[in-house]
C-alpha cells in the first residue's frame, strides 16, 4: 500500500513555501492515477468521493502560507506512509468492552472509519443509525453527509472523503428526547499492523424539537498513527445538541477533526472538546448559523506536555439575525509544547442582532511552550455585539498567595489553580458521567505534568 | 499572642512601613486606623506574607515563633487569617471543594484525620448560617461573579471555617451597604473569643460600631502615631486625621 498521500501530492520538504508549476503538474498526475473507486459503495457515495478527491487535487494540501496552517507542521504527516487497511477483525467484542463507555445504552462504533453495526446500538425508538454507505434512511431530512465540498477549505476534509471507507448516519428524530447520551467510539486499530490511518465520518441529523447529548470518544489504539475524521451536523429547528468531543491522544498518533455544523432556526449547540495530546490534534470547527436565533456554544480544554501541538481553529459564521455565538478555548502548556487558537467569528450582512464572543486563555507552566492566539472578527452588520479577547501567562501571584493564605502549600495551591483553569470548560459538560471521566483525565494529567514544575512559581 | 517589634517594609522599591511596634493579646481586637497611603493594608499584608510586600527590618513572633521565617501556608496553617480587601476571584475552583481544602490543610497540620465532602458539609451549614449566605454561595466559583458584599461575606465565611487565632480584616468594611456590614460584622463579633484575637484595619470608624476595638491605633506614613481607646476612633472620625498628622504625635 502507498502513503496515504503520494509524496508529490503535497508539499515537498524544500518546496513547503514555494510550491512550482512543476510540483502541481506532478500532484495532479499522482492524484489522479492514486483514486481507487469502492466497490461495495453506491453510485451516488461514489460520485461523492471522486467529486471530492478531484476538487482536493485542485487545491493541494496545505502550505505555511496558508493563514489557518501556518503554525501546523504537516510534513512529518504527508510525508508518513500509511496503510488503510478498513475495518479491523481483531477489534472484536471483548476488545471493544474493555474500553471506558462501552456499556452505555446507546452506541455507535466505528473501526478504521467502518460503522461496525455489531457493536452499536440499532433499533432503538427514534434514534437511527446507519452505515453512511447504506441505503438513504427512510423519511430523513435532507441529509448533507458531503458537506457542500465545492466551498470547503480543509483539505483533509476533502481527503475525508475521498478516502472514505464507511462511516455512520445518525438521526434523531423530530420531537425526541433523547433518554440518555448517545456514545460514538472513533477507533482506529491496527489491530498487528503499523502506521494505520483511517477517515471516519459520522453524519449527524437533530430533527425538529429533540434533545440529546452525543460525545465523540476518539480512540487510537496500537498502531493507530493518524485519524483524520469529520463529524457533520444539521440541527434543525429547535433542536438541542450537546456534542463533547473526547479526545486522549496516544503517543506517535495525530488526530485531525474537522467539524461542520448548521444550525437552523432556534437550534442550539453545545459543544465541549477536551484534549490531550500525545501526538499533534488539530480541530477545525466550522458553525454556521443559519437560523435566526441560533445559538452555538463551542468551547476547548487541551492539556499539553512533551513537544506535541494543539490546533483550535474555528469559524462561527452569522448568516441570520439574532444568533448568539460563544467560545471559550483555553489550553494548559508545559515542556515545548504549542498551542493555537485561530478563531474567527464573522457577522454576515443582515445578520443584525448577533451577539458574539471569542476567549482564548493560556496558561503556561514552562519557559519554552508556545500560544499562539488569533481571534478575528468580520462584520458586515451594523447592529451587533461583539467582543473577544485572550490571556496568557502563568498562574496569577495574587489567586496563588490567596490561596495559600488559607492554608494550601505551594504544590496544592499550584494543583488547584491550574486545576480550576480547565474546570471552567470541563463545568460546561452537562452529561454528568462524561463530566466526571473528563475531570479525572485531566486530573491525571495535571498529576503527571505538575511534580516537574514545582519549584516554578 | 502577637508581638511586632520595628517593622519597615516595602513595596517595589518604596518604603511603606517605618518602624511598626505592636503588642497583642488573647482576645483582644486592635483597629488600625489611617488616611490613604498610611500603609495600614501593607501592614496587614506583611503579617499574612503577601508576596507583594518585602520586609525590610524587624521583628514579629506569633504565639512565640518567628512568623516571617513562614511561608504564607504555613502562617495560615499556625492561625493567622487575612480576610482580603480585594477578595480573588478563583474561576472553575468551586467554593465548598476549596474550603475543604483549607479547613483540611488544617487539619492534616494538627495530626487529625481529614474529613470528606459530607462529613464537611455538616460543618458548612453551620457556619454559612452565620454570614446568612444562600446554598448556592457553596456551588458557585470561588469568589467568581459575586457582588462586592458576597466576596467579603465570602471571606468571614472562610474565616468562621478555619478558626483563625489572629484574624487580620482588611478593609472588610469598603464597599459594603449597611446590611451587608451588620451581617459581616456580627459574624466576626459571633467568631471573636477570649482566645482569638482581631486586626481590623480600616478607613472610617464605622464598623467600629459593630466590631467594638478594646485598641485603636493611627498610621500615619508608616508609623502608629497615637494609640488609645476605643474614643480615639470617635475622635478621628469627628475631627479627620490631618490634626494628628500635622501635630506629628508619636504614641
Amino acid at each position: 500500500m502507498t502513503g496515504l498521500f503520494p509524496r508529490a501530492f503535497g508539499p515537498d520538504e524544500d518546496d513547503d513555501v514555494n510550491m512550482t508549476a512543476q510540483d502541481m503538474k506532478n500532484n495532479y498526475r499522482d492524484t489522479a492515477s492514486e483514486y481507487v473507486p469502492h466497490s461495495g459503495f453506491s453510485e451516488w457515495i461514489e460520485a461523492a468521493r471522486k467529486n471530492s478527491f478531484d476538487l482536493l487535487k485542485q487545491t493541494g494540501f496545505p502550505t505555511k502560507k496558508w493563514e489557518s496552517w501556518k503554525y501546523v507542521n504537516l510534513l512529518p504527516i504527508l510525508e508518513k506512509s500509511y496503510t488503510e487497511p478498513g475495518d479491523d477483525s481483531s477489534f472484536t467484542k471483548e476488545v471493544f468492552s474493555s474500553l471506558p463507555f462501552s456499556g452505555e445504552q446507546f452506541r455507535a462504533v466505528l473501526v478504521n472509519g467502518v460503522f461496525r453495526e455489531d457493536l452499536s446500538t440499532i433499533g432503538t425508538e427514534g434514534l437511527a443509525l446507519e452505515s453512511i454507505h447504506s441505503s438513504l434512511i427512510k423519511d430523513a431530512a435532507p441529509i448533507h453527509t458531503f458537506g457542500t465540498p465545492a466551498q470547503e477549505n480543509n483539505p483533509f476534509v476533502l481527503a475525508n472523503a475521498a478516502r472514505l471507507q464507511g462511516g455512520v448516519n445518525i438521526r434523531i428524530k423530530k420531537n425526541l428526547s433523547l433518554p440518555g447520551p448517545l456514545h460514538v467510539f472513533i477507533v482506529t486499530s491496527g489491530g498487528t499492523g503499523e502506521s494505520i490511518a483511517a477517515h471516519p465520518r459520522i453524519a449527524i441529523t437533530a430533527c425538529e424539537n429533540s434533545l440529546s447529548d452525543v460525545i465523540l470518544h476518539f480512540c487510537p489504539l496500537a498502531g493507530a498513527a493518524f485519524t483524520n475524521a469529520v463529524c457533520e451536523v444539521n440541527l434543525l429547528r429547535n433542536a438541542s445538541l450537546d456534542l463533547i468531543v473526547m479526545q486522549e491522544n496516544r503517543l506517535s498518533h495525530d488526530l485531525f477533526f474537522a467539524a461542520r455544523v448548521g444550525l437552523d432556526e432556534a437550534s442550539r449547540l453545545d459543544c465541549v472538546s477536551v484534549s490531550r495530546g500525545g501526538g499533534m490534534i488539530r480541530n477545525d470547527f466550522q458553525i454556521d448559523l443559519m437560523g435566526p436565533e441560533a445559538y452555538a456554544d463551542v468551547s476547548g480544554i487541551g492539556v499539553l506536555s512533551g513537544s506535541t501541538a494543539l490546533h483550535n481553529e474555528i469559524v462561527v459564521n452569522h448568516r441570520s439575525p439574532m444568533g448568539v455565538s460563544r467560545q471559550l478555548f483555553k489550553n494548559i502548556l508545559t515542556d515545548e509544547t504549542q498551542g493555537e487558537f485561530n478563531s474567527l467569528a464573522y457577522v454576515h450582512a443582515g445578520a443584525q442582532k448577533s451577539d458574539s464572543q471569542q476567549l482564548n486563555k493560556n496558561l503556561l507552566l514552562s519557559r519554552s511552550a508556545k500560544a499562539y492566539s488569533r481571534p478575528s472578527l468580520k462584520i458586515y452588520a451594523d447592529d451587533v455585539k461583539a467582543s473577544h479577547g485572550s490571556a496568557t501567562g502563568r498562574t496569577e501571584q495574587q489567586e496563588f498567595f490567596y490561596l495559600q493564605s488559607r492554608g494550601l502549600d505551594k504544590k496544592l495551591a499550584r494543583f488547584v489553580l491550574t486545576f480550576g483553569f480547565a474546570e471552567e470548560v470541563l463545568m460546561k459538560i452537562s452529561v454528568d458521567g462524561i463530566r466526571q471521566a473528563a475531570e479525572n483525565f485531566i486530573r491525571r494529567a495535571l498529576e503527571e505534568m505538575m511534580p516537574e514544575y514545582a519549584d516554578l512559581s | 499572642m502577637l508581638k511586632v517589634e520595628g517593622l519597615k517594609a516595602k513595596i517595589s522599591d518604596h518604603e511603606i512601613l517605618k518602624g511598626i511596634d505592636l503588642e497583642i493579646k488573647p482576645g483582644e481586637v486592635h483597629a488600625i486606623m489611617g488616611p490613604n497611603g498610611s500603609g495600614k493594608s501593607t501592614f496587614a499584608k506583611a503579617l499574612a506574607g503577601d508576596p507583594s510586600v518585602k520586609v525590610t527590618e524587624g521583628k514579629v513572633f506569633f504565639l512565640g515563633k518567628d512568623l516571617l521565617a513562614m511561608e504564607p501556608d504555613a502562617r495560615a496553617r499556625a492561625g493567622v487569617f487575612m480576610a482580603f480587601q480585594y477578595p480573588v476571584e478563583v474561576p472553575g475552583v468551586n467554593n465548598a471543594s476549596f474550603l475543604r481544602l483549607a479547613f483540611n490543610a488544617k487539619r492534616k497540620q494538627n495530626g487529625q484525620e481529614e474529613l470528606d465532602p459530607l462529613e464537611f458539609d455538616d460543618i458548612l451549614q453551620e457556619k454559612i448560617k452565620i454570614v446568612e449566605a444562600p446554598q448556592d454561595f457553596l456551588d458557585r466559583s470561588v469568589n467568581q461573579g459575586f457582588s462586592g458584599g458576597e466576596k467579603k461575606r465570602n471571606e468571614i465565611l472562610q474565616m468562621a471555617v478555619l478558626e483563625p487565632k489572629l484574624a487580620l480584616l482588611d478593609e472588610t468594611d469598603s464597599g459594603l451597604d449597611v446590611d451587608a456590614l451588620r451581617v459581616v460584622s456580627e459574624g466576626v463579633n459571633r467568631l471573636k473569643n477570649k482566645d482569638n484575637s482581631i486586626i481590623l484595619v480600616t478607613h472610617y470608624q464605622r464598623i467600629l460600631s459593630y466590631i467594638v476595638p478594646d485598641f485603636v491605633h493611627v498610621l500615619s506614613n508608616g508609623r502608629i502615631i497615637k494609640s488609645g481607646g476605643k474614643d480615639l476612633a470617635i475622635e478621628v472620625e469627628r475631627r479627620g486625621y490631618d490634626w494628628l498628622v500635622s501635630a506629628g504625635v508619636r504614641a
